[in-house]
């Protein structure tokens, strides 16, 4: 595309450092993480740690505590599987079955996918908080669990993408709608799945609010709860080192998934908007 | 990114129950060999495979939704018993300044993030689009703000703002110029919030862009390049109507993130500060339920960020499912 070669130097240039300033909040995360108390202060700021300061992940996972990461993998597993189970049959039934209604339904689903979290938090809460459930396990993902529009709507559209003639060979075999779709829609699905799985790993590693509102005891909470009060001045006694450290610990297991599975993540995010 | 919802009443009681409507009717274009209707059962399997689904999603979504629009017509504080008030709490926030000035500064926050979010992914996907393997690794860089939660980037952020240690101003002042006071400043603290929103939403940007530009033809591209066309005109006449579609969605689903990591992150950096320059609309809304416990105030506030919604994505969305179809 493009021959000039200085056009290519130029464009080459721009493109590193405009990579550069992207990444570097984080690279500056990562190296503070392994510096002193006091050079993570200094100035003028230096580029690398003098020395590594491995005591740091000792400091900040004695902040963080294993229970936090205890519930943050749980939360993240159930609400991925069992959410994704679910969204799966959904999706393969609005898709294949051509019931009357099913569109209505579908309908229902994107609507509910392009509501923002935030506006439910409340009456969540109460329904919550009325199944006597606030500050359990349940309580806290059941109701995560239910947000099944961006997920029925993924499988859903990947499932009528799908020629109707690989059920319909199934169908004159003998097989019924339940084996269709365990034996031979799900196997199939497999590249939605995975898409859909990183995105919503990643959203539920990294959720909030709502644990915020229906799971703040000390022992249920997970990891962006124990993080958040870390940016506040009431903790300015914790170096920044330290607080760095916290933030990549938390984000590392999501780094390792995202460079395993940079595909899925791409296609994940670009999948919601197919077509 | 999160997918928790909502649901507008309308759809909720146009939906049949799973099993009600399910009647044998032959999909169109479907071999007639295979629609012999005994033993079908797709009515039965129907239900079966959409119940779990359905009774989760009723549960936590439609009855939490019906609730909200509910309990915005009392007087609650979750002790005492509810007070019916009628439409009270929709005219108290018409006369609410502060719900009115943090309504006004969301609607600000999501134009001013969206332009360049949109503007700026479209050139990073030009830039990166060349199939080489070192320029995926540039690639990965740029999709690298994907993993960090809101949260942990609210915190890093934080410090990255700090007046004096920060790397912002410390680069700033290498470079001879005196920084802000980022986070302490109410003229500065929106547009710090401002960045890390362009920051995080960048990489979903470019991704969107990236499958697009891969989808224009090859050949159109190499003939203006033969007919002359610069690198700019190439982009300008080309790509950029080329991705219109995607510009679309890129504008729609980055206002609506907006809405919610705003909230994450204005809880974590800045708690509405400084003297609430930074409170957004949803920030408000969570005040003053889970702080004031005045249920059913928030549940009207709830309730017209709803309709806000709902009437915009209606407006836009309509032409676009009608052309799905």
């Amino acid at each position: 595309m493009i021959v000039d070669r200085r056009a290519r130097a130029a464009h080459y240039t721009a493109v590193i450092i405009g990579a550069i300033i992207m990444a570097a909040p984080l690279l500056w995360m990562v190296t503070s993480a392994f510096k002193s108390p006091a050079e993570v202060i200094a100035y003028p700021p230096t580029w690398w740690p003098e020395s590594l300061q491995l005591s740091n992940v000792t400091a900040a996972f004695e902040i963080l505590g294993a229970r936090a990461f205890v519930n943050s993998a749980l939360f993240a597993i159930v609400v991925v599987t069992v959410q994704g189970a679910i969204c799966l049959s959904a999706g393969f039934a609005l898709a294949k079955l051509r019931f009357r209604g099913a569109k209505p339904m579908f309908t229902l689903f994107v609507t509910a996918m392009l509501v923002p979290p935030h506006v439910m938090l409340l009456p969540m809460f109460l329904v919550v908080k009325e199944f006597d459930l606030l500050n359990t396990y349940v309580g806290l993902m059941l109701p995560i669990v239910a947000q099944t529009g961006f997920g029925t709507f993924l499988f859903r559209q990947y499932f009528t993408s799908l020629p109707d003639e690989m059920v319909e060979a199934a169908r004159v075999d003998g097989a019924h709608w339940g084996q269709v779709f365990l034996r031979i829609a799900a196997p199939l699905a497999r590249p939605a799945v995975a898409a859909y799985a990183a995105i919503s790993l990643l959203n539920a590693w990294t959720m909030y609010a709502w644990p915020l509102v229906a799971a703040r005891s000390s022992e249920m909470r997970v990891l962006p709860l124990v993080l958040a009060p870390l940016a506040t001045s009431e903790h300015s006694i914790t170096p920044i080192s330290t607080v760095m450290m916290a933030v990549l610990l938390t984000t590392l297991p999501m780094l390792i998934v995202f460079l395993a599975a940079q595909n899925q993540f791409v296609k994940g995010l670009g999948g919601a908007v197919k077509e | 990114m999160t997918d928790v919802a909502s649901s507008s009443r309308s759809h909720a009681s146009a939906v049949p129950a799973p099993n009600s409507g399910a009647g044998h009717r032959p999909g169109r274009g479907r071999p007639t060999r295979s629609s012999g209707h005994r033993g079908d059962r797709r009515g039965l399997w129907a239900a079966i495979l959409l119940a779990p689904n359905l009774s989760v999603f009723t549960v936590f979504v439609i009855v939490p939704a019906l609730l909200a629009f509910g309990l915005s017509f009392f007087e609650w504080d979750l002790t005492s018993d509810a007070k019916w008030v009628g439409l009270e709490n929709y005219l108290r926030f018409l006369g609410d300044e502060r719900a009115l000035t943090s309504l006004r500064l969301t609607a600000i926050l999501m134009a001013t993030t969206a332009i360049p979010i949109v503007f700026l992914g479209f050139v990073i996907a030009i830039g990166v689009n060349v199939p080489t393997r070192w320029m995926r690794v540039v690639r990965t860089l740029y999709f690298m703000p994907i993993v960090i939660s809101f949260v942990a980037s609210a915190v890093l952020w934080r410090f990255l703002y700090d007046p004096t240690y920060g790397l912002i101003n410390t680069t700033l002042s290498l470079m001879g110029i005196e920084g802000p006071e980022w986070l302490f400043s109410p003229t500065w603290a929106p547009a710090a919030v401002a960045i890390v929103v362009i920051w995080l939403n960048i990489p979903t940007a470019v991704i969107f862009y990236l499958a697009a530009l891969q989808q224009i033809p090859h050949e159109r591209i190499e003939a203006a390049h033969l007919d002359g066309a610069g690198a700019w005109s190439r982009a300008r006449h080309i790509l950029w109507p080329g991705v219109r579609q995607q510009t679309f969605f890129v504008s729609v689903v980055t206002t609506l993130h907006v809405l919610y990591q705003t909230f994450d992150i204005v809880s974590v950096m800045t708690q509405g500060g400084p003297l609430r320059s930074t409170e957004v609309f949803i920030y408000y809304l969570y005040e003053t339920a889970f702080r004031s416990f005045d249920i059913g105030y928030a549940s009207a506030l709830a309730t017209v960020l709803f309709i806000c919604i709902a009437a915009l994505t209606f407006l836009v969305y309509r032409p676009q499912l009608k052309e799905n179809e």
